[in-house]
């Protein structure tokens, strides 16, 4: 069983009222431009764009029957934090034997941490992820 | 947690103050930067010069002891720390935290005149590993300049805080990168570098109308001219990198600006000694890990220097010091190269001298002091580096500044004792963003052989590098340094200490805690008469992430996404 829905989703935003002072800016800036519009379509813009919304943009390409090699993925991203290709802790924690559930890494590789480590579910399907997975369930000290 | 846009209910202690002082107080421009007035810190670097100095002595050696904190703000949502170096004018400081938060308090008091939060793009800040620190605003037109993660330079009004404009000069959404660095103002133009060192793209620095907002120019650090774009073999100018992601300086006789650019991606090569022809990206890469010249009203380049050809090491130029000194009737800048380097050069950027703050380094045999030339690189080929390299990715200096005292004639400035064991990766070109980074190896840190991880603040010449006094710290301070006309050094270090040294000697004569550490700036300015002292505190990022597994102690429970600006002066 999940605990945790798979990734975040718009639903789990907290509502925001319709406030220029929220909205801000990226508001501001639209507002501009929209002056024309009726006040419910309006509103209804105002809102999306106050939204962190993933769906807005898509994702950066990632082509989804491409397998991943994942060694390599650690020696140009992952590695700065989880250090010797994921066998030894740094920045992030050490990966090799992780006591962690396969659960909880995905979900962390999709969504993040905030301040500690990146959101890779724009990045990365599900059976990709499942490879990083596999990746971390065979690390053994390295030689030498 | 809802947010204060802006509040600007200018305090009455304030207005009257600003009253008083205005018939001395005259509108931030480029001729009061350059002068460095007495009782403000009107740019990143201090002034023009990058002395990090305040000229102020009412804090000086022999009352130091009596230095109290006057006041606390507390910028909230600190994720990674505070970096940033505050500013003061006419007795207003003003500083950036974390999502570009920007504030105006009354420097006496602390009350709050008005803030700013922009409305960033949080998903997209959520993607990205540099990220959300913001190093720093520009002052001046009568506007506070910030950049954003998301790609944007905003002009605020620097009475009320109103955005006067809103400029997006990137696109983060393709690039994944944005702006961390303070900009630069000079001169009618605002200049500001984006992040680039780890990303494919290609590095600009951008010249900004300080008016309008407009966008004057746009200088690429990677492959910018047809000479550069020969020194990327195989086009492997489409890996990219680069960037200028900390504010450099102006240099009013030769109308430029002087900026430090970052490292090609791959951070590390497995060419071997063939780079020129081999490997991820042949040949020197030019303007990375350069310094580069730039006309600043046109953007074009005027001169260069690239301190490290091909560097396969990840040691950039994008330290933003350029000391401005005048010694026998030469003129020079000093520029500290991160690998612990120190360059001087002429106006130029023609290499004068080059001499080196750190103990432990390998990754050059040595840098000719005459020409500036690489002596017995190492350049690994894919596999396994026996020897540890020295000094650690984190750097033999940080991106955090020095200090130069024109009283001491010393150059005060903190070297990184550290190492790594590193096994350098064969990988496919990376040319788009997808996975944010471009490594290019699997790395850990190390103790330098036959000894311990440390740092040490240095006085030294800054020309000659001739070493007067040395403190050493169990781990390396990664703050910035102040020096003072009251015969003083402040250094901020990681565990949450600042410490005051007498400029002459380093004898400590005062410390006091901030309860967390330090990774940002420090200045000094005065309101009615009175000096005060200020220092960002709040730790987390690429560097101070590796505290708390390397060194445990304090670091283990020291939050990454806290912090606050602390002001001092004296009881």
């Amino acid at each position: 069983m999940t605990l945790l829905p798979p990734c975040r989703s718009e639903a789990d935003e907290p509502r925001r009222e319709l406030d220029f002072r929220q909205v801000g800016l990226a508001g501001m800036r639209l507002a501009r431009t929209i002056t024309t519009l009726s006040t419910p379509t309006l509103a209804v813009l105002l809102t999306i764009s106050a939204l962190p919304s993933r769906a807005q943009q898509p994702p950066p390409s990632a082509p989804d029957s491409e397998q991943l090699d994942v060694g390599q993925l650690f020696a140009t991203t992952c590695g700065w934090c989880h250090s010797a290709g994921g066998r030894a802790a740094g920045k992030g924690p050490q990966l090799m034997d992780t006591k962690r559930d396969d659960d909880f890494l995905r979900i962390r590789i999709k969504n993040g941490k905030e301040g500690a480590m990146p959101a890779f579910g724009a990045v990365f399907n599900d059976a990709q992820i499942d490879e990083i997975i596999k990746y971390i369930r065979a690390l053994k000290p390295s030689e030498g | 947690m809802r947010k204060q846009w802006l509040y600007s209910g200018l305090p009455v202690l304030v207005a009257a103050t600003l009253a008083a002082s205005a018939a001395w107080a005259q509108a931030v421009d480029t001729a009061r930067i350059e002068a460095g007035g007495q009782n403000d810190w009107l740019t990143y670097h201090g002034s023009y010069k990058s002395y990090h100095y305040s000229p102020l002595s009412q804090i000086n050696t022999g009352n130091v002891s009596n230095l109290g904190v006057a006041w606390i703000h507390i910028p909230g949502r600190s994720t990674r720390g505070l970096q940033s170096m505050p500013l003061a004018a006419d007795g207003v400081l003003y500083y950036t935290g974390s999502y570009s938060r920007t504030f105006a308090l009354n420097g006496a008091t602390g009350e709050v005149i008005w803030s700013y939060f922009p409305e960033l793009d949080e998903a997209l800040v959520a993607r990205q590993t540099h990220s959300p620190y913001n190093r720093g605003a520009a002052l001046g037109e009568g506007k506070v300049y910030v950049g954003t993660m998301d790609g944007h330079l905003i002009g605020l009004d620097m009475k009320t805080g109103k955005v006067m404009w809103d400029t997006k000069l990137i696109d983060s959404q393709k690039l994944t990168v944005g702006f961390t660095g303070a900009p630069l103002y000079a001169k009618g133009t605002v200049v500001i570098g984006a992040q680039g060192g780890e990303w494919p793209g290609r590095g600009p620095i951008f010249g900004v109308d300080a008016t309008t907002g407009k966008k004057k120019w746009e200088f690429l650090t990677v492959a910018g001219t047809d000479e550069a774009m020969k020194t990327w073999g195989n086009d492997s100018w489409r890996t990219g990198g680069g960037g200028g992601w900390m504010p450099g300086t102006y240099d009013a006789e030769n109308n430029t600006i002087l900026w430090g650019t970052a490292n090609p991606a791959p951070l590390y090569d497995w060419s071997g000694a063939d780079y020129k022809t081999q490997g991820a990206r042949p040949g020197d890469n030019l303007y990375t890990t350069s310094v580069i010249a730039l006309d600043i009203d046109t953007g074009k380049l005027k001169s260069y220097h690239q301190e490290l050809p091909h560097d396969a090491w990840d040691f950039d130029s994008a330290v933003g010091e350029f000391v401005m000194l005048e010694r026998d009737g030469q003129k020079y800048v000093v520029h500290p190269n991160k690998s612990g380097y120190i360059f001087v050069y002429d106006r130029n950027l023609g290499v004068k001298n080059v001499w080196r703050i750190t103990q432990n380094s390998n990754f050059v045999k040595d840098i000719d002091p005459k020409t500036g030339e690489l002596i017995g690189r190492r350049d690994f080929p894919a596999g396994k580096v026996s020897e540890p390299l020295c000094p650690h990715i984190s750097g033999g200096v940080s991106w955090n500044a020095g200090s130069y005292n024109p009283k001491t004639g010393l150059y005060y400035k903190l070297g990184q004792e550290w190492c790594m064991t590193l096994e350098v990766q064969k990988t496919t070109p990376i040319v788009a963003p997808q996975a944010q980074l471009n490594i290019g190896a699997d790395f850990k840190i190390a103790p330098p052989p036959g000894g311990e991880i440390y740092g040490h603040l240095d006085a030294r010449d800054p020309i000659t590098g001739a070493k007067k006094w040395e403190v050493r710290f169990p781990e390396p301070p990664l703050g910035s340094v102040m020096s003072t006309g009251g015969n003083l050094v402040f250094v901020p270090d990681s565990r949450g200490t600042v410490h005051a040294y007498d400029a002459d000697s380093g004898a400590e004569l005062w410390s006091h805690g901030d309860g967390t550490g330090h990774q940002g700036g420090i200045i000094s300015y005065a309101v009615n008469g009175k000096q005060y002292i200020a220092v960002v505190a709040g730790f987390g990022g690429m560097a101070s992430d590796d505290y708390a597994p390397t060194f445990g102690g304090v670091y283990k429970s020291m939050p990454r996404d806290d912090g606050a600006l602390v002001v001092y002066s004296l009881k």
